[in-house]
């Protein structure tokens, strides 16, 4: 090989080194825009630095959970050790994370002993503000709606 | 390319040093919130910065890399970006030690990497969010999240129970605290003219950073390019403390200076600390003493 080829191989490869960060950081903005418009990720996270830039932050969300069975339907608390999976759900309420909690719900109020019941609903919402007045408004981001059969939910 | 766990036995340039070092620091400053990442993350960031031999090894770099990414992937999807940024910037460092020229590799990684970050930002503001053009975003900020709270006094001319009043009322429970209250919204001119002008202020200095270091500027490429990142974290984080994001930024403005202006890096020294001392001294309390 002439130095004059090597420089152009070490030039290329120092060239194709400095670019993998920015093509990583490309790939993961990109999906990070994927997640927000299809399963309604927090444009806060997920990398793809749309920090103040909306306020719907992760922390602006509310997970809201109700059960329901023959004493009809009612909201209930988030069992304590469902918090971190809840709070994961409310920055990625995607249809897998929605139905897994909802599941662990059923299951928790099973072992609970609430009383029987037929499905439990899970949503994620955040508040959208008025552009005049800041009213603000609850706007529903994501649903799931768990049919429970017998002693083990229907998925 | 290099021997992965080989120091390079020649010097890797000032700058760059400094770069890496930094970076080092950043990991100390920053613990990782993982139990079982953060003694080798620090270990390994001490080592960096105590043994020169390791702060030229690529495979400590790697390794740093590794762990940040194992971080982000376990946490995810609740890290902040600049969490994403330090494993961008690990493997930037990685890589580039594993290069003939490292310093020359690093700092066009760098280079890269804060246009992609500040055009990223600038599209979000710009064009995917729906609602900071029209300022919604800075005023409900201005007046729900705690950090910016004695900014918005000062400027605002608002009193600590108007923005308690305002907060209850843009954030009503079970979306904030329980308010017993009638909650009532109190929007001075003062804020809105704040909001108004951090929204336009964000969006062109961000925009601004991005255009400095991707477009070619001649002679002036120095001034322009570090003069715009100095301006973005002066200011930026002077009301908004995220300190980690603004250290990080200012390690990769550090490897684009070039070796022999020792003036530029010792900026970026003074800039690194600045932050630290916008996340400790509560300066926007004093001028509300102040003016009392």
């Amino acid at each position: 090989m002439t130095s004059s080829s090597e420089g152009d191989g070490h030039a290329r490869t120092d060239s194709l080194l400095s670019s993998i960060p920015i093509l990583l950081l490309c790939v993961v903005a990109l999906h990070q825009v994927y997640l927000v418009h299809a399963q309604g990720l927090s444009p806060w996270k997920g990398g793809g630095f749309g920090m103040f830039s909306t306020t719907d932050s992760s922390q602006g969300r509310r997970l809201r959970v109700t059960v329901s069975g023959p004493a009809g339907e009612r909201e209930i608390d988030l069992p304590d050790p469902l918090w971190g999976e809840a709070s994961l759900a409310s920055i990625l309420p995607s249809e897998r994370r929605l139905r897994a909690l909802a599941q662990a719900i059923a299951a928790n109020q099973r072992r609970q002993g609430s009383g029987p019941i037929s499905r439990v609903d899970v949503s994620v919402s955040h508040l959208r503000y008025d552009p005049r007045t800041l009213a603000p408004q609850p706007v529903i981001l994501r649903e799931h709606s768990l049919k429970v059969e017998g002693r083990s939910p229907a998925r | 390319m290099r021997n992965p766990f080989r120091p390079r036995d020649e010097e890797l340039g000032r700058a760059a040093t400094l770069a890496l070092r930094l970076t080092a620091i950043i990991l100390l400053l920053q613990p990782a919130p993982v139990w079982y990442l953060r003694p080798i993350l620090i270990s390994l960031a001490v080592l960096v910065v105590a043994v020169p031999a390791i702060l030229r090894t690529p495979a400590a770099w790697g390794a740093m890399a590794i762990l940040l990414a194992v971080r982000v992937v376990r946490l995810w999807p609740t890290p902040d970006n600049h969490h994403y940024l330090y494993v961008y910037w690990t493997l930037a460092i990685f890589l580039a030690l594993l290069a003939l020229r490292p310093g020359v590799v690093l700092g066009r990684a760098a280079r890269w990497l804060v246009v992609g970050v500040f055009l990223w930002a600038t599209l979000w503001k710009g064009l995917l969010s729906p609602d900071y053009l029209d300022g919604r975003f800075y005023r409900v900020r201005l007046l729900t999240d705690h950090r910016f709270a004695e900014a918005t006094r000062l400027v605002g001319d608002l009193t600590a129970e108007q923005i308690e009043g305002a907060r209850a009322y843009l954030k009503p429970a079970p979306y904030g605290e329980p308010n017993s209250q009638m909650p009532r919204l109190v929007e001075s001119p003062g804020v809105h003219r704040l909001a108004t002008f951090l929204t336009w202020a964000t969006l062109l200095i961000e925009g601004a950073v991005a255009l400095a270091f991707l477009l070619p500027w001649g002679r002036h490429t120095l001034v322009v390019r570090h003069g715009a990142l100095f301006a973005f974290c002066g200011s930026a984080y002077a009301i908004a403390p995220v300190a980690g994001f603004g250290w990080i930024l200012c390690a990769m403005g550090v490897a684009q200076v070039p070796d022999n202006r020792r003036g530029l890096l010792l900026a970026y020294v003074f800039v690194f600390l600045l932050l630290r001392f916008y996340l400790d001294v509560p300066w926007e309390r004093f001028l509300l003493a102040i003016r009392a």
